[in-house]
């Protein structure tokens, strides 16, 4: 407990300071409300749209949360494949390498053309950008086992799929959950940027629609609020991911250790 | 001696990008036996003892084991061998690394079952024959620890339990106890031999320290030379008690070894002969 407050303090403490500073400012320099509000008025006026804002949340964090498991499964699967075979390992990765250079945005349209307004879109949005960190530190992982491992497996005749759930598996644990965590933090961006182009109004109109029609309006307080939960999305699915990451590590891998 | 194999390489060459790293290497170890193979560093030891095990092929010769029961002219004459492929994959050939390699995510005791698990021995099964290795060592008490909570010399002696849990005929050690404190490896060395003695298994240890071979073997081959080669056994034929490394005929057959791995490279060619 004391080493989680160590930890969770100063960062909690900063974000205050800045908030405060942010709300004196606004009070001394007086800008426009549309140009830049305060917290207070932020907090404000996410209060009087409480039930749009958590409803929209919830839709993102729907998406996301889709996305997210989307791009893991995926990306471990297609991973431990690419990681079996040196042959499709060359024809294969260099290809989705160059697929994560294709921005997101310009794909986006695209998306809602295949997959419709709505959920699905924004489900593949966010699949999409999360995968390839997935993919990639997944395979990383997989290739590093340690060769005198291998042999040992080898030894005691191991065929390929036990020395993968046995062994390749669980030694690139710190790189998939280095993975997963990144992807975690990009389902969120793939999700809100999805939105943008695919959103849907209406009761359950997610975050990134929330920040569209607020921006028409001049909301910028609701703006803000919006950006705010849409970051908080993030930040839980972050968390939950790293403490999931920690919980499989905490026996054995020296990056689970607090300094 | 019960069921243990003995193992016959016979002008054994190995060829590695090209270059010869073992030159007709002939090394003989009977059914039970307690063969050491020294030499420094780069001079085939681990080579010949991957060959042994099956982990690499021989560009040329070849590596006949020997089953026990049979006396050794018969062998001699009609070796009933079994490639080296075959009798590591019948589980009669165990490993033991330096390093222990044992997996960080796995506890003790898991570790120590590892070989039976990947021989699809039911959990029970495989748990009760790794209980029973880790109490015949005095493990038992670290049955649930991980292995980054040990010490090296603890790390090594799970490390040695789990080669011994398959029972094998023939286990071969490649520098086990290499990098540990003196103390400790006295202290693993005369576990070692206890082990040997109690499973009647044949070893073959490699080790770049004297004392640790003629102290543990009963037969010492040193490899030296690029590519490296074989000389002909030196018999060790002093009592294996504690106090023995401190004896007159230790102290001369550890002369005998160093002699042998520092001699000229033409007086080498004399002792071949």
């Amino acid at each position: 407990m004391k080493n989680i407050l160590r930890v969770a303090l100063p960062p909690i403490f900063t974000a205050i300071a800045l908030l405060v500073v942010w709300e004196i400012a606004v009070m001394v320099f007086k800008p426009a409300a549309y140009l830049l509000p305060s917290p207070l008025m932020i907090l404000r006026a996410a209060n009087v749209d409480s039930r749009q804002l958590l409803q929209a949340t919830l839709s993102t964090a729907i998406s996301a949360g889709l996305g997210f498991i989307i791009a893991a499964v995926v990306g471990m699967t297609c991973a431990s494949v690419l990681s079996q075979s040196k042959f499709l390992q060359r024809g294969l990765y260099p290809l989705a390498s160059l697929f994560q250079m294709v921005p997101l945005v310009a794909i986006a349209p695209l998306l809602v053309i295949w997959f419709g307004y709505g959920l699905s879109a924004t489900v593949a949005s966010a699949a999409i950008v999360a995968v390839f960190p997935v993919l990639a530190n997944t395979l990383d992982g997989l290739r590093s086992t340690d060769p005198a491992l291998r042999e040992l497996f080898h030894i005691y005749n191991a065929n390929r799929f036990t020395r993968w759930w046995k062994l390749e598996l669980p030694s690139a644990t710190p790189n998939i959950v280095t993975g997963l965590r990144i992807a975690a933090g990009l389902a969120v961006i793939g999700t809100v940027v999805g939105e943008f182009v695919s959103g849907y109004a209406g009761e359950d109109a997610p975050l990134g629609m929330v920040v569209l029609a607020s921006m028409r309006g001049a909301r910028t307080d609701l703006v803000f609020a919006a950006v705010a939960l849409s970051a908080a999305v993030g930040f839980v699915l972050f968390g939950a991911v790293s403490f999931l990451g920690w919980l499989s590590l905490r026996k054995w891998h020296a990056s689970t250790l607090i300094h | 001696m019960r069921d243990a194999i003995g193992v016959h390489v016979r002008g054994v060459s190995h060829k590695f990008a090209g270059a010869n790293v073992i030159d007709h290497a002939d090394v003989q170890v009977k059914p039970g036996g307690f063969l050491a193979i020294v030499g420094d560093s780069g001079g085939g030891k681990t080579t010949l003892l991957r060959l042994i095990g099956g982990l690499i092929a021989p560009s040329s010769g070849e590596i006949v084991f020997m089953a026990g029961g049979e006396s050794d002219s018969q062998s001699d004459h009609a070796p009933r061998g079994q490639s080296a492929v075959a009798a590591a994959q019948a589980n009669a050939i165990s490993f033991c690394f330096q390093e222990g390699r044992l997996l960080p995510w796995r506890n003790v005791l898991q570790n120590v079952a590892l070989p039976l698990e990947l021989n699809g021995v039911s959990a029970q099964e495989r748990h009760t024959a790794a209980r029973e290795m880790l109490a015949k060592m005095q493990l038992s008490d670290s049955e649930h620890k991980m292995p980054a909570q040990l010490s090296g010399g603890m790390r090594m002696r799970v490390a040695m339990a789990r080669a011994l849990v398959t029972r094998p005929k023939l286990l071969l050690l490649d520098e086990p106890f290499g990098a540990l404190d003196e103390v400790t490896r006295l202290a693993l060395d005369e576990e070692l031999r206890q082990l040997w003695q109690q499973t009647g298994t044949t070893a073959i240890l490699v080790t770049h320290s004297i004392q640790e071979a003629v102290s543990l073997a009963q037969q010492v081959v040193v490899m030296r030379g690029k590519p490296g080669r074989t000389l002909p056994a030196i018999v060790i034929d002093v009592p294996k008690d504690a106090a023995h490394r401190t004896s007159m005929p230790f102290v001369a057959l550890c002369e005998r070894v160093y002699q042998q791995m520092t001699m000229q490279t033409n007086e080498v060619v004399e002792v071949t002969r």
